[in-house]
């Protein structure tokens, strides 16, 4: 209860104070799809034999998992009533996966200083190559490289937590419009049930996927009504 | 002379096919879709003093214009040749013929001038060298370096299929694409197109001088050591088809690349999702084939060690942004009913309000990708329900009655007719049905509607069209007495 109404204090009514919120949570789902498909690149490690340790398989592999659900959420966002379920899954997700993402983001800070890095003798080379000054001075130097990887990583964990807040404010007056809607609908069942009921007749494995993401398409969009409450 | 030219055989024939395919389909009055053939100056400059420029007009002529003056000033060549070039793009933008196409095109001319005299910018003023920051980046947020994943092994036939769509697809499809637009799109879909291509490229190149990065071919030549200025290009994995090719198609030319540090972001991932997210606009039905290409691309960048990923990323996220700024502000909505530019009567731009599900004045949109034979579809449209008192009216096949704008006009002013014949159609419901059927068109998104690919089919529509209007008029108000709810879209 503390969690959801101090989220109310913080919550975005417009995207960067004047972007309607839905066309953020296209943009924010847009990008978010591309920057998973990194996952779909890093996999095919397995093709080229290029290392990679366990963190990064199972980062990749995350990555892959959550693009149908961003997608499906992205094709359904104007769908009405399907969409207020499609974009619950996708923020509950949305929600793992920033969290996910700050711990990875720290592990890869240490993975990259660690053994990718050379600094020790970059610096050395550096030094060394005092051939011709001018020349020198049009790279960067050591410092403001690290200047620029540490604000940039500041600033997209940033933009990350703000888009995290722009889905979650849209979502969560996507659920109050539908629970009004609903009050005052006079139909006995709701438009999700009858969805469940055409859902649970296909069969085979795509059946079985479709019961299953429904499954948690409605659990997650109780849990959110239930959070939002 | 000329006369003969243009009766001969050769001029007709195509003439006469692109008359039978694409003007056949004008509404006579409309000059919507109609090109300026004037040539008088005077026209012009009447326009520009009557014109009323808005804030942003300013603003976008003003950023242009001050970027093309900085061009002009640091190009080192002798103002003698400068003044002439500058004239002779000037009376292009006077002239009607072709400131109808100039005047849209004007940030594509200041990208490419940009672009192409970016090595001629005084090494002094330019930004330090970044080596480390791209692949540090890349590690951080994606957990390696992708384009060294992907460039570990190299063979022949990855490096014909690398270098397909980087090499060749890359400088050609905004060419076809635009031809697309301007056939297939509706009448100002082509500037749009315009002013995104250009505005993404050019913000592509400032950042690219304003933060200059090396690429993962010079983390390979040179690993992690500074960079300077002076040193040459290199043209990656495309040195392989050079050797392949047996001629120097790329070597030289990326050698002496004007912006050698121009890793972030990718233009060539920029113009790429460009490219795609045109097409998804224009033909929607193969959105699927459309990024299979955009992939396809993002690969082949890495692979030939152009780029990181996260400089792909980049020029993907800045497309995305400045597309979606076109499409809520410039873009005309694509009408899948139209099958090319001569079909449309009018031309509408996205009603915000009407596509954002939070906002009470929201249209639904019908869903094509789960076709749900349920009464529950009938949710989205309140009208039906709430003013035919039960008798739902949708039970007459959509397809084969309006393909066309023009015959949905047709097919209203033909139901008035029937309607007075019949009083029992209840006529509110017929009028929100139609209308309806506009607004739905007003969404980009969920058009599995059929493509303009099916000309063919178009034209059967239409003369079928025909018969079905003229047993609606004489059958009356029967057509329409269905009892059993049946999907509204039935297209």
């Amino acid at each position: 209860m503390t969690i959801a109404s101090s989220l109310n204090q913080i919550l975005p009514q417009r995207f960067l104070g004047f972007i309607p919120l839905f066309i953020g949570v296209e943009v924010v789902l847009g990008i978010t799809i591309l920057n998973k498909a990194g996952g779909v690149y890093g996999i095919l490690s397995i093709i080229t034999g290029h290392p990679l340790n366990f963190w990064q398989w199972f980062y990749n592999i995350l990555a892959i998992m959550t693009i149908p659900f961003y997608i499906s959420a992205l094709i359904h966002l104007k769908d009405k009533p399907r969409n207020a379920r499609k974009l619950s899954l996708a923020t509950v997700v949305y929600v793992i996966d920033t969290f996910v993402g700050f711990f990875y983001t720290i592990y890869f800070i240490y993975f990259w200083f660690s053994s990718e890095d050379v600094s020790e003798e970059d610096l050395g080379k550096r030094a060394s190559s005092t051939n011709s000054q001018d020349l020198s001075a049009q790279s960067a130097s050591l410092a403001r490289e690290l200047y620029v990887t540490a604000s940039t990583t500041i600033v997209v964990s940033a933009v990350r937590f703000y888009f995290t807040l722009v889905i979650l404010s849209f979502t969560k007056a996507l659920l109050k419009q539908d629970a009004s809607e609903q009050k005052y609908n006079e139909r006995t069942r709701s438009p999700d049930e009858e969805d469940e009921e055409v859902i649970s007749a296909t069969t085979g494995i795509v059946g079985e996927w479709k019961k299953f993401v429904f499954d948690l398409e409605i659990k997650s969009k109780d849990f959110l009504v239930n959070f939002f409450k | 002379m000329s006369s003969s030219i243009l009766r001969s055989r050769v001029v007709q024939k195509p003439y006469q096919l692109f008359h039978y395919y694409f003007l056949s389909e004008k509404t006579p009055n409309s000059t919507l879709a109609d090109l300026s053939f004037e040539t008088d100056i005077s026209i012009s400059i009447r326009k520009f003093k009557a014109h009323n420029w808005t804030i942003n007009e300013i603003l976008h002529y003003s950023f242009l214009s001050s970027i093309i003056f900085f061009v002009f000033i640091i190009f080192p060549a002798s103002f003698l040749v400068k003044i002439p070039i500058l004239a002779a793009f000037t009376l292009c933008f006077l002239l009607p013929l072709t400131s109808q196409f100039f005047v849209h095109a004007l940030p594509i001319f200041t990208w490419l001038a940009l672009f192409f005299s970016a090595a001629k910018i005084p090494t002094s003023w330019k930004p330090a060298i970044s080596v480390k920051v791209l692949p540090a980046m890349e590690t951080i947020l994606y957990g390696d370096n992708l384009s060294n994943v992907l460039a570990t092994v190299t063979t022949s036939f990855l490096d014909i299929l690398a270098w397909l769509p980087y090499g060749i697809l890359h400088f050609s499809a905004p060419f076809v694409l635009a031809l697309f637009i301007f056939l297939f799109g509706p009448p100002t879909g082509l500037r749009s197109f315009g002013f995104a291509f250009g505005y993404m490229n050019l913000l592509g190149v400032l950042t690219q001088i304003l933060f200059p990065a090396a690429a993962p071919w010079y983390k390979n030549l040179y690993g992690l050591e500074p960079a300077n200025y002076s040193m040459q290009g290199s043209p990656g994995g495309l040195g392989r088809i050079d050797a392949l090719l047996g001629f120097d198609m790329y070597t030289t030319a990326f050698s002496n690349s004007p912006l050698i540090f121009g890793a972030f972001p990718s233009l060539h991932s920029g113009c790429a999702t460009m490219d795609v997210l045109f097409l998804c606009w224009l033909f929607p039905k193969y959105r699927v084939l459309w990024w299979g290409y955009a992939t396809w691309l993002w690969w082949s960048t890495m692979y030939l060690t152009h780029h990181y990923f996260i400089d792909l990323i980049g020029g993907a996220v800045l497309s995305f942004v400045v597309f979606q700024y076109t499409r809520y502000n410039h873009l005309p909505v694509v009408d899948q009913k139209c099958f090319c530019r001569w079909s449309y009567i009018e031309v509408e731009k996205v009603n915000i309000a009407s596509v954002d599900p939070l906002s009470s004045h929201f249209v639904s949109i019908s869903d094509i990708e789960s076709a749900i034979p349920s009464s529950s579809r009938f949710a989205n449209y309140p009208y039906f329900l709430a003013q035919s008192n039960g008798t739902v009216v949708e039970d007459f096949e959509m397809s084969t009655i309006s393909r066309s704008r023009q015959t949905s006009r047709t097919f209203l002013t033909s139901f008035n007719i029937a309607e007075q014949n019949a009083e029992s159609v209840p006529s509110n419901s017929i009028n929100h049905l139609v209308e309806e059927e506009e607004e739905d068109s007003s969404s980009l998104e969920n058009s599995a509607t059929p493509s303009v690919f099916e000309d063919e089919h178009h034209q059967i529509s239409t003369t079928a069209s025909q018969t079905s209007l003229e047993d609606l008029e004489s059958t009356g108000s029967s057509a329409f007495d269905a009892s059993k709810p049946k999907g509204y879209k039935s297209r």
